[in-house]
């Protein structure tokens, strides 16, 4: 009888290791291949069901050039900032953004401006904005400062300074601007990954950090409404 | 007095008792291990499924690229001609105006009107019936970036969509449309649907628009029909979520692939209003579960006759006689020879 026990006992508990061994088995199938498209700035996210596609979401954006934007570029000054804006709202079609350039206006910035900051607050006070969501300002405005963007975050503006000697390219700029407009802060979790949202000059600029994706995701629904 | 060997006799012994409660014992032991079976099948299941799903996505992906570069192209282009128009230029839409790549067949410039004014490259050919068909008109009308219903073009016989970009003056005025055509039957487009024949045997892919209609096939003769599984394609377009199901198989005649149910996985995509299916016949996605419950079912079979003969055996074998009159054999053993 105890012979018996024994072995019944060992066959129970080798059924219960071979579905215990199955189970894990089942549950690290091809984990190794899917476990990159399951981070999120480093960390494993809980298994959700995903989410319907939001449809394209319309962003209607007032491009206004400033005197020296116009100075510097002479007859090419509209050509140039629509340009610049539609490469730079390319970095957000991914998310399901479509930013459409709808007017134009030439805005004669005020030189007690020193910096870019100030600019955007002088164009924001000029109540530019006619029913568009967003107004991107273009300067050529020089100042002792090495800006060459700036915009607050959630905001309805973002100004890009074009420099001739140095910093980088407007569009890169501009998609940095437009991003925290659509409501991305600085950085990523992840060192090395922030992209167009790092917080000193720009990292592969042609990618967005996965928190960046998620913050503008869930704050571009402010633009369905408008 | 001889003793009674009726099996009720024998439950109500001693040992009859043990052995009951020894196999509720067993079964009380077996029954999580078979319910963590049971789990690692549906896992795997699930596993599977999702898998499939990310393959859809993979391939969704593509394509979503695909359509966002063409928008680009589109939309550089309209940036350029909105300028060009306002200054009273001619628009610079030649054959090598433009320094860009084209995703598209052909681009055509609309007015405001909704006439052809330019198109590119110049020898493509576009009719005066074609410039007013409808599908054509919903984009150059529509007032954001559209996508057309496919139509196929007379010059050629290709199926194309037409992609449209609005062009705005600086008054805010609409002063016309940029249209790019994509040529659904060309390699382009087929190159993304081709690498769902290497998941398997029937492995396939379709690209489905809005109404559930094929746009491109791994199997070219479902084009602008409703494929394997049409009442499949019109539910998840009106869903318009990712989403992967088992679903039923409408063999063509004379198809290889008779398979009652395919698992099809389905990606709807941002910048067109078309969707992604990658799917292949229940068997062959799930032959791996199957593989598994095989050797589980095994597993639980050996382990259940070992333990119903050893049952049996301890329940049939009595001790010999050892002449003496014990109650119990378990003790006959204790006994010296």
């Amino acid at each position: 009888m105890a012979r018996f026990s024994i072995a019944a006992l060992g066959f129970a508990a080798l059924w219960l290791a071979v579905a215990l061994g199955a189970q894990a088995a089942a549950s690290t199938l091809l984990d190794g291949d899917d476990s990159v498209l399951a981070l999120e700035c480093g960390r494993r996210l809980p298994v959700t069901a995903p989410a319907p596609a939001t449809p394209l979401v319309p962003v209607e954006v007032l491009l206004v050039i400033d005197d020296e934007w116009l100075a510097h570029f002479g007859s090419d000054a509209e050509r140039e900032a629509r340009l610049v804006a539609t490469r730079a709202a390319g970095h957000y079609r991914n998310l399901g953004i479509h930013v459409l350039p709808t007017r134009v206006v030439t805005w004669e910035s005020p030189d007690s401006a020193a910096t870019l900051s100030e600019l955007l607050d002088h164009a924001d006070a000029a109540d530019l904005l006619e029913g568009e969501d967003v107004a991107l300002i273009f300067t050529a405005q020089h100042d002792d400062s090495r800006e060459d963007g700036d915009a607050s975050v959630g905001g309805q503006s973002a100004i890009v300074r074009h420099h001739t000697d140095h910093g980088a390219r407007d569009e890169f700029v501009l998609a940095h601007e437009i991003g925290h407009v659509f409501g991305a802060h600085h950085g990523c979790d992840v060192p090395g990954l922030a992209g167009l949202m790092a917080d000193r000059g720009i990292e592969q600029p042609v990618r967005l950090c996965p928190c960046t994706r998620r913050a503008i995701e869930n704050n571009v629904e402010r633009f369905h409404d408008t | 007095m001889t003793p009674d060997r009726s099996p009720r006799r024998r439950f109500a012994s001693g040992r009859g008792r043990v052995l009951a409660v020894f196999a509720a014992a067993v079964i009380v032991a077996t029954a999580p291990a078979t319910g963590f079976a049971w789990r690692a099948l549906d896992t795997m299941s699930d596993e599977l499924r999702t898998a499939r799903l990310r393959e859809a996505e993979l391939l969704a992906a593509q394509v979503e690229y695909f359509v966002s570069a063409a928008f680009f192209d589109l939309e550089l282009t309209a940036a350029v001609a909105a300028t060009d128009l306002e200054a009273q230029r001619a628009p610079a839409f030649g054959d090598d105006s433009l320094p860009f790549d084209d995703s598209t067949v052909a681009t055509l410039l609309f007015d405001e009107q909704g006439e052809v004014t330019a198109m590119r490259p110049s020898s493509f050919v576009v009719s005066d019936a074609e410039e007013r068909r409808s599908e054509l008109a919903a984009v150059v009308e529509a007032a954001t970036n559209a996508v057309s219903e496919p139509f196929t073009l007379a010059e050629d016989g290709h199926v194309v969509a037409a992609l449209g970009v609005p062009m705005y003056s600086s008054a805010g005025d609409r002063i016309g449309t940029v249209v790019g055509l994509i040529d659904l039957t060309g390699p382009v487009m087929a190159g993304f649907v081709e690498p769902a024949e290497r998941i398997g045997a029937t492995g396939h892919a379709d690209l489905i628009d809005d109404r559930g209609k094929v746009l491109v096939s791994t199997n070219p003769g479902h084009m602008l029909g409703g494929g394997d599984h049409p009442k499949f394609y019109t539910e998840a377009a009106e869903l318009r979520a990712p989403v992967v199901q088992t679903v039923p198989h409408h063999a063509d005649p004379g198809d290889v692939d008779v398979s009652a149910q395919h698992v099809m996985a389905w990606v709807p995509l941002r910048n067109a209003p078309w969707a992604v299916a990658l799917g292949a016949s229940e068997q062959e996605t799930l032959a791996p579960v199957a593989r598994l419950r095989t050797v589980l079912v095994a597993a639980g079979l050996a382990s259940l006759v070992v333990l119903t003969v050893g049952a049996v055996a301890a329940v049939g074998v009595r001790p010999k006689p050892t002449g003496r009159d014990g109650a119990d054999g378990n003790e006959s053993h204790d006994l010296p020879p």
